[in-house]
This record gives C-alpha cells, sequence and structure tokens, in this order.
C-alpha cells in the first residue's frame, strides 16, 4: 500500500509539472504588481539598453500599460517558434521581408491606428515604408525606422595617417588599399565580414545597382532572371573584388559581429563595409562608454563605385516596423505602443539613439551636441541623406531565394563558377513560382 | 496413555506448497502487482511520451504537409516532401559532410582518448591535475569555444596565422573557417578539442577495472608503452569502445551548435551537416514541412546505425 501511494504521488507531481509547464505563463504574466496589463514587445532591435529605455519612456508617459521589451539573438528563428506556441509577444518587432511572412498573424494597421493615432497617421509616413509594410494592398504594420546598405565606416584618424581620403571609385578604392599596405602596418585596408550572408547579399545588391540600376528589382520580381548578363556581370565583379583583395584576404571567415567590429575598433582596419545603423557608435556617448574613450574621427560615406563608375547608390529598408499580434489579449495596449513608437514622442526619443533613419516625415532630430566632431556631424547627415534618396529596398521577400543568395555569394567569393551559382538561385526561385 | 509399539495419531501432512487461493485472488494480486510496478514507471514513460513519442508524431505529421510553420494554411502533399528531399544534392551534400564530421571525431577522439588515459593509468606525477585539464573542455559552452576559435582561426590576426608567420611558415596560413577546402576540418579540430577528454575519462574508468596482474605481465613479458595498450588494454576495453561509438555516431548526427557558431554551415555549403540543413529549411526557408521529412530521415538513420552497430556488437561476444 505504501509503495502504491509513493508511486501514485511521483506519477501525479509529474504530471501536474508537464501540465504545468503547458500552460499558465500567460495568466503569469498578464498584469504587474500595480495591476497594469502588460504589454511584451520583442525584436532583433534595438539595442537592449535602447529597447529598455524605449519602453521606460513610454511607461513614464502614461498610466494605462506597462511595456516590456526582449532583444532575442536568432530572432525570426525564436520567434516562429513562440508564434507556433501560442507565446508570441503583443507587440512584434519586424523586419521588411518578415511582413508578408507574418500576415496572417498581424492585425491590419488601420484596425488600430485610427483610434490610437488619430485621423491622417499614414500621410506622417515616407511612403517607402507605407509601401514596404503594405501586403496585397493591406498595410499590416507601422514602420519605425529605416536602414541604408552600403557604407564605408571610415577611421578617418588612421585614414589621415595613410594620407588617404574616403574613395569613390574602384581607382581610388585600389589607391587607398595600395597606400595603407605600403605602409607596412598590420592594419585592414577595406574591411567586408563575409562570413555573415546577409552581408554579401547586401554589398551584392548595392553592386548590381552599380552594374546596372534598377535590375535586380526586375529579377525579384520575376521579370527577369537570375541568369541574366546584369546579373553575371555582378555576380563576376563580386568574385573580382574577392581575387584583387579589395576586400582583405580572409573575409570569408570574419563575422562582422563582434569579429569585424572588434577589429575597427582596435584601429586593425581602416575603412569598414557597414551599414547605417552604426551611425550611434560615432556618437560621443558610445565611443566614450563603450568603445573606451575612442578618441580618432569616426566618419561614413556610401559604398565606392567599383564597377568603374561614379554612382554611389545606396538601398535602404524598413528595418524595425512594428505590428500587433492578433493573438493578443492586449491589443489596445499593443496600438497604444505602436502609435507612441511611430508617431509620438517615442519616435523623436528613438531617433536619437541613431540606430535608424525616421520613417516619419517632418522630424527634427536634435545630432549636433550628440558628435564630437564635424566630419561625424556630416556623416550622421549623409546617412540621413541617401537612405532618405534609396534607389530601392534592401529586403528580399522570398526568405529561399535571400538564404540562397547568400550562400552562393560565399560559393562564387570563394572561386565557384558565377553562373552555375546563379543558375541554382534561379532554380529556387522557380520553385516558388 | 500410548505405548510404544502403537502408533501415533494419524496428524495431517504438511505440505512445502501454501494451499491454493481460488482463481480470482490470484489475479487480483497480480494486478496489484502490476499497477504498482506501471505507478513508478508511469513517471518516466509521460515523460518520454510528452517530450519524445510526441515530437516523433509531430514530426511524422508534418512531414506530409506544405507548410511555412508561421501561416494557419498547411496544405497536405503526401510523400512529395520526401521525393524532393531524395532529388536534393544539397541534402547529399549535408550527409556526406555529417558523415566525414562522425567518421573523423569519433576515431580521433577516442584514440587520443585512449591514449591520454593510458599515460594518465602508467604515470603517477600529476595524474589527478590532468585529468582536469584534459576534461576542461568538455564543460564548456559552444557559444565560449566559438568566440574562443574564432580567434584563434581569424586569418589576419588569428593565433595559429600568426605563429606561421612568426616562425617562418607563413606559407601554411590558411582561411580556417573561410576556406571551403578547409573549414570542415577546422570544426572538426574544435570538436575533438572539446570532446576527447570525455572519451580519457570514459577509458580512464574501464582501464581501472582491469587487474594489476595483466600489466606485470605485459611488463615481465618486455612489453613497451604501445605494444601494451593495443595488444593488452584495448582488447579489453571493448565494451568502453562500443559505447564510445554509439555515442559518438549519435552525436555527430546531431551536432549543430558548434557548426552554427563556428560557419552556419558555410562557406557556401561546406560545413552544412544534416542538422544545420535541417534548421536551414525549417527556419530560414520556413519550410517546416520539408524539414519534419528531413528529420524522419535522420531519426531512421539514426535508428538503423545503433541497430546495425549493436548486432556487431553481440556477434563480437
Amino acid at each position: 500500500m505504501k509503495k502504491t501511494t509513493i508511486a501514485l504521488a511521483s506519477s501525479v507531481l509529474v504530471l501536474s509539472s508537464l501540465l504545468a509547464a503547458c500552460g499558465g505563463k500567460e495568466e503569469a504574466a498578464a498584469t504587474t504588481e500595480d495591476g497594469k496589463p502588460v504589454i511584451n514587445w520583442w525584436g532583433w532591435a534595438p539595442q537592449p539598453e535602447v529597447g529598455e529605455a524605449m519602453a521606460k519612456a513610454f511607461n513614464e508617459s502614461q498610466d494605462d500599460y506597462v511595456v516590456k521589451f526582449k532583444r532575442l539573438e536568432d530572432y525570426e528563428q525564436q520567434l516562429q517558434v513562440a508564434m507556433l506556441g501560442g507565446d508570441g509577444p503583443d507587440v512584434i518587432g519586424l523586419k521588411e521581408p518578415m511582413i508578408p511572412q507574418y500576415k496572417d498573424r498581424l492585425v491590419p494597421a488601420k484596425d488600430y491606428m485610427d483610434k490610437a493615432a488619430g485621423a491622417g497617421w499614414k500621410e506622417k509616413l515616407i511612403e517607402l515604408g507605407v509601401e514596404q509594410t503594405t501586403v496585397d494592398g493591406e498595410q499590416m504594420a507601422v514602420p519605425v525606422g529605416f536602414t541604408g546598405q552600403a557604407y564605408l565606416m571610415y577611421n578617418k584618424t588612421m585614414l589621415d595617417k595613410y594620407g588617404v581620403t574616403p574613395p569613390k571609385t574602384y581607382d581610388e578604392t585600389i589607391a587607398a588599399i595600395d597606400k595603407i599596405n605600403a605602409s607596412g602596418d598590420k592594419v585592414i585596408p577595406m574591411q567586408l565580414g563575409a562570413k555573415d550572408a546577409w552581408v554579401g547579399t547586401d554589398v551584392f545588391n548595392v553592386l548590381s545597382h552599380q552594374v546596372a540600376p534598377g535590375y535586380i528589382q526586375k529579377v525579384l520580381e520575376g521579370e527577369a532572371k537570375w541568369t541574366d548578363k546584369e546579373m553575371v556581370e555582378t555576380a563576376e565583379l563580386w568574385q573580382q573584388l574577392f581575387e584583387d583583395k579589395v576586400f582583405q584576404e580572409g573575409a570569408l571567415g570574419l563575422a562582422t559581429y563582434m569579429d569585424g567590429m572588434n577589429n575597427f575598433f582596435d584601429k586593425k582596419a581602416a575603412m569598414w563595409v557597414i551599414g547605417s545603423w552604426e551611425a550611434h557608435s560615432m556618437t560621443t556617448v558610445e565611443k566614450r562608454d563603450k568603445w573606451n574613450n575612442f578618441e580618432d574621427e569616426i566618419g561614413f560615406v556610401p559604398l565606392p563605385n567599383l564597377a568603374g563608375g561614379t554612382e554611389q547608390p545606396v538601398i535602404a529598408s524598413i528595418d524595425m516596423a512594428l505590428g500587433v499580434n492578433k493573438e493578443s489579449k492586449q491589443q489596445d495596449g499593443a496600438a497604444a505602443f505602436i502609435a507612441y513608437m511611430t508617431q509620438g514622442e517615442g519616435q523623436a526619443l528613438y531617433m536619437e539613439k541613431f540606430e535608424m533613419a525616421p520613417a516619419v516625415k517632418d522630424i527634427e532630430v536634435a545630432y549636433e551636441d550628440k558628435f564630437t566632431s564635424d566630419v561625424e556631424r556630416e556623416s550622421y547627415e549623409i546617412l540621413n541623406e541617401t537612405v532618405k534618396n534609396a534607389v530601392a529596398g534592401r529586403g528580399i521577400r522570398d526568405p529561399k531565394v535571400y538564404d540562397t543568395l547568400g550562400k552562393e555569394l560565399q560559393n562564387i567569393a570563394g572561386g565557384q563558377d558565377a553562373k552555375e551559382a546563379l543558375e541554382r538561385i534561379q532554380a529556387i526561385a522557380d520553385q516558388g513560382k | 496413555m500410548q505405548h510404544a509399539t502403537e502408533l501415533p495419531e494419524e496428524q495431517p501432512k504438511l505440505s512445502a506448497v501454501p494451499p491454493q487461493r481460488p482463481d480470482s485472488t490470484k489475479k487480483k494480486a497480480q494486478l496489484k502487482k502490476n499497477l504498482i510496478g506501471w505507478a513508478f514507471v508511469a513517471p518516466t514513460v509521460l515523460f518520454v511520451i510528452a517530450f519524445i513519442y510526441y515530437g516523433i508524431f509531430y514530426n511524422a505529421y508534418h512531414s506530409l504537409f506544405s507548410w511555412d510553420g508561421i501561416s494557419f494554411e498547411k496544405t497536405y502533399i503526401g510523400f512529395e516532401n520526401f521525393g524532393r528531399m531524395f532529388s536534393d544534392p544539397e541534402f547529399y551534400n549535408a550527409l556526406k559532410n555529417t558523415g566525414i564530421f562522425t567518421v573523423l571525431t569519433v576515431t580521433i577522439q577516442a584514440g587520443l582518448g585512449l591514449v591520454l588515459a593510458y599515460l594518465l593509468h602508467t604515470k603517477g606525477v600529476g595524474r589527478t591535475f590532468f585529468k582536469s585539464v584534459f576534461f576542461f573542455p568538455v564543460v564548456l559552452s559552444p557559444v565560449v569555444l566559438g568566440a574562443a576559435f574564432s580567434q584563434i582561426f581569424d586569418f589576419q590576426f588569428g593565433y595559429i596565422n600568426e605563429f606561421l608567420r612568426m616562425v617562418g611558415l607563413g606559407a601554411f596560413e590558411q582561411n580556417w573557417l573561410g576556406d571551403q577546402d578547409v573549414a570542415l576540418y577546422a570544426i572538426i579540430l574544435i570538436n575533438i578539442f572539446q570532446w576527447t577528454g570525455s572519451s580519457m575519462i570514459m577509458y580512464y574508468m574501464a582501464m581501472l577495472a582491469i587487474e594489476r596482474e595483466v600489466f606485470e605481465a605485459a611488463n615481465i613479458d618486455g612489453a613497451g608503452f604501445w605494444r601494451t595498450l593495443w595488444s593488452v588494454v584495448f582488447p579489453n576495453l571493448k565494451g568502453t569502445t562500443f559505447t564510445l561509438t554509439i555515442l559518438g555516431v549519435i552525436g555527430g548526427l546531431k551536432t549543430f551548435d558548434i557548426v552554427w557558431i563556428s560557419t552556419q554551415g558555410g562557406p557556401g555549403n561546406s560545413t552544412e551537416v544534416i542538422s544545420t540543413y535541417l534548421f536551414r529549411k525549417s527556419m530560414l526557408h520556413q519550410e517546416v514541412g520539408y524539414a519534419s521529412a528531413v528529420a524522419i530521415i535522420l531519426l531512421i538513420i539514426a535508428l538503423s546505425i545503433t541497430y546495425f552497430q549493436t548486432r556487431v556488437q553481440k556477434k563480437m561476444d
């Protein structure tokens, strides 16, 4: 009898533990100690301290809700798993390519923004942002900020030492690299973190606009092919840049974060191919606190034209849009927060973190006293201006094409035949039709 | 009074077998015994059902669908996912890389582990210290290892290439994690670094069970270090070797973290293994149905290998 009791008791304990693990979390997270509903906001951006600051600012601006921010590293994968299990956040942070993927899971923006932000909210947004958050004619999320690619983030102090100015053309780039190498210093002249497939995809995208402006958009829309001569020429240019060591030897083994970033701030790289979001690294506060009083001047210019021309096109996409989860039990609170971040004082506050360019028109961002030097101030202006005038979006909406393009670009950079690689990409693109 | 010649009154005969109970009572007792047994194993069974068998059936079910894992719609497509998989060169590439990874890591880790264990067994000085040193990488997380080896393997500033340049062997520098011909072997090296200590400990514990006289007899016969190891020690460790092989093969099939952290299956597809291929299809390509089919095939491969190994072991015994 005693044995039976013990055995049954342990079975019940395990069973109740299993059931508790499967449910009950929602209720536990629903309210704070003050009895205010908690709005869970997830994203891969902004940086953790910035996201927490934005949540805090919203919480202090009203008394109805409490927003909690969680930044996840493998965000898209973790979000997908959470949404499958019904554990997704109330406010979903979205990159542009994610919006069509999640369209079935989002509340259409007009259903809540008219009430939360008032009439005319849509007209305040930059048109490209509305376009990139619209799927099948319906706007599914509200844009917060844009980021652009590709730029050279350069250490001006180092370039001055080598007698080099930020290059604008292929010839100027080669001259700059040769001059830095001739110094004998162990410095990477132009660094690319090509281990990250997303970096290669962005840079290839920009190169394609240098080779054949706008052509890649036709390919992405299915009106042209990856194997067309314009794309083959771009792929061969991409390969040539590695063979000619324009991008440093070993680029395919270097991760952008944190290895590439550490190289730049350890002064082991004079120029770094990166996106506009790194503008925050130029601020006085970050140079002092995050990079141990980094004193060198930093600047940004668009990626030089490496295709033999002079135009330096930039591509830009919504890097953070916010959407309301259809399964959220706090949709009003989620809507209030989104209105704050995209239309209210939250937008201006966030723009002063210098991670992204504004998604609304006519916004004044106080930046002059945030940077130490004129070069940095001018660079911030260059970033904003070029993102605003981007020639096309960054995003590739088909996730299979996006991932395959990234991998095949690594194959091409490693010496594989460019045409064959593009054929494989076209085969994947054809699957989606 | 009884006389000596008189037989005592007949006493009932005592039997060694207790009196037979009715059948219904026997059945009740057996049922109670069974229930007690089931009650004790129930927690484990519930756990296995919830976390293992449910997962298997979930994958088997979704392998018959086309589903992106996000939308509410799933389209039944039968065995189409399996057909596509068997005609996908990337699938075979991932299997090939997994095979190379598994064979090299299992054999080298076991071999090195055996040698280190025997060294520790025979040499007394600093035994505890060296056991700890060799075992230490086992407890490191893959993130820590990935970060450390990205510094070691970096082409420009990494310790290995800098050392080679310093000693005049710069011609042998490699793009360890960025060269498609080298990257897989660099990851194998990281794995061997991490797990050799585990093989060493298992072999060491098994060696402690070998009688001292066996070693003394080999010594008297003039057998040296390697001869004793190969002809005397190794044959006595068949069970441990078999266990390490099974664990190593299953581990090789499951390996994901160190590959993903080091190269994400790149550059290109050069380090793509079956688990990263499955992850890519599921999470990056959003083909959860297809990835479920890959998971089922992976399960069948693992079960087949385990069955085969067990049969071989039984025959050897």
